[in-house]
């Protein structure tokens, strides 16, 4: 088991980030800004400069990779769409000229930051790219993502003879990366979701297929669970889940639109409560250099940057959040019932 | 021979607010008026939906666009005063029709051609998504009114 590095190996879009999903739209350009933000919130004035940070200069994701994940005739119809000026996947998800150029680079910027984590052995990776990826299923994006950034680089992993164990705390269910690996033994996948919401999926009962039973772990939570409730299903469900699984690495797709301020859902997590779960997901990995955060979700820019200091800075150890974590609210049952599902017996939380 | 036209008992909808829906809703209820169906309009619930003019997250605004649905959109319904269900369900527009028509165990889906979104042909809008995934019946009301005639009276 590890403990938190000083180390943080992040990478993100900068400037070159021309995914434009037209005015009034949530998933914006300037949730990387509130990102960067939070990181040097994190890691103090200079602390972006110093030696603890390992800057990764995204690069783009060659075709090969993201076949691993979307089929061939999705990737090509996206790049046309592209190419023809853009246009709707769906009426959440628009794809604007520079889309499939970017989306390609955010995935890629994934799989760079794990090429340096394998290299160094040391650290905590932190992928801060847009647009997000856990709604794109392998044969059409959906929920404003295009292309699925975590499971891209699960499944280079996967390909490496890795062990891959996939958390998402963002508080919409991950459906394409449950798609993706479903059926899939060599990569676990565990969300942690308000339900019912969008996109309608990851119930408790969905377990995995028959290649790979009980890979796939669903906690879902009602309308104003709070950070507890998170805990209790990292600490209840997915603890123990891992240990059976026994993960190489450990990949988080990290959506802060949980937090009690953001417009997106009903759950009711401080940015405390981000920190602590960073830091118990992190303890799940066999050892330094093994744990990837991937920007999902997070929509109020106020408290995305919030809760980025906070999971960079638990990740780091370099600070500590000022928003205490919540407690409280409903969704005991939920875990619980996760807990059956996943075959430990009903006790102590 | 003469093929056989099962019985419509019962009509699945899709609607999202669009002027394609409404149109493919006075389809649907022109088809059950004098068949007696029963006609289930669907609304799929995506991240983010339009209340008039603004968009707005549908996580904070469920119940403003579940009435916006059932009472707004739907309001052909009442005036028309055929059998009638509204369901709103979360997800993608083509699952959540397609998933609707198999648990009603509907003889007819209806949807329009193009809504508010999906309309990335290579892609396929959510018309083609249906059609490709289903084998009850689909009627697919054209995007925009042409030259051809209106649903019958």
């Amino acid at each position: 088991m590890t403990t938190v590095g000083a180390v943080l190996v992040w990478s993100d879009l900068g400037d070159l980030d021309r995914h434009d999903t037209g005015v009034g739209h949530p998933e914006r350009s300037a949730r990387l800004e509130a990102v960067r933000r939070g990181v040097a919130d994190a890691l103090g004035p200079d602390g972006i400069a110093t030696d603890g940070v390992v800057r990764v200069a995204p690069r783009d994701a060659t075709a090969d990779e993201i076949a691993r994940v979307h089929s061939t005739r999705y990737t090509w119809s996206l790049a046309r769409l592209a190419d023809d000026g853009g246009g709707d996947l769906d009426p959440d998800t628009p794809v604007s000229a520079g889309s499939y150029a970017t989306a390609v680079l955010a995935a890629g910027a994934g799989l760079a930051v794990i090429d340096t984590l394998r290299a160094s052995g040391r650290g905590a990776g932190f992928v801060a790219v847009r647009p997000p990826g856990h709604h794109a299923r392998p044969g059409i994006g959906m929920g404003f993502c295009l292309l699925n950034n975590v499971a891209i680089a699960a499944a280079a992993l996967a390909d490496a003879g890795e062990r891959v164990l996939v958390v998402d705390w963002d508080v919409h269910h991950g459906n394409g990366t449950q798609d993706a690996f479903w059926d899939d033994p060599r990569v676990a996948y565990a969300s942690v979701h308000q339900s019912p919401l969008y996109p309608g999926t990851g119930l408790v009962h969905e377990t995995g297929g028959p290649g790979a039973p009980g890979t796939t772990i669903n906690v879902p939570l009602p309308a104003g669970a709070t950070g507890e409730m998170y805990r209790r299903a990292v600490d209840d469900v997915l603890a123990d889940a891992a240990a059976a699984f026994a993960p190489t690495w450990v990949l988080v797709s990290a959506g802060f639109d949980g937090h009690r301020d953001d417009p997106l859902a009903g759950h009711h997590l401080t940015a405390g409560d981000y920190g602590d779960l960073a830091g118990r997901i992190a303890a799940l990995a066999p050892t330094d250099g093994r744990v990837v955060v991937f920007l999902e979700g997070g929509y109020d820019l106020a408290a995305l940057r919030r809760s980025v200091a906070a999971t960079v800075g638990r990740l780091t150890g370099t600070s500590t959040s000022d928003e205490a974590p919540s407690h409280g609210g409903p969704g005991a049952d939920a875990v619980d019932a996760a807990r059956v599902q996943h075959g430990r017996a009903t006790g102590a939380g | 021979m003469t093929p056989t036209v099962p019985a419509l008992r019962c009509l699945v909808v899709g609607i999202d607010g669009s002027d394609d829906a409404a149109r493919a809703l006075e389809w649907a209820i022109a088809l059950a008026r004098p068949t007696g169906a029963r006609v289930v309009a669907v609304h799929a619930l995506g991240l983010l939906a339009r209340l008039g003019d603004t968009r707005v997250a549908t996580g904070t605004h469920r119940d403003a666009i579940t009435r916006e649905f059932a009472d707004r959109w739907c309001a052909a319904l009442d005036r028309a005063g055929v059998p009638a269900d509204r369901i709103a369900v979360d997800g993608p527009p083509a699952e959540v029709v397609l998933a609707v028509a198999h648990s009603e165990s509907a003889d007819l889906v209806v949807v329009g051609e193009r809504g508010v979104g999906g309309t990335a042909a290579e892609l396929g809008s959510t018309s083609r998504r249906v059609l490709a995934a289903t084998t009850v019946p689909v009627l697919v009301v054209p995007a925009a009114p042409t030259t051809g005639p209106g649903p019958p009276p």
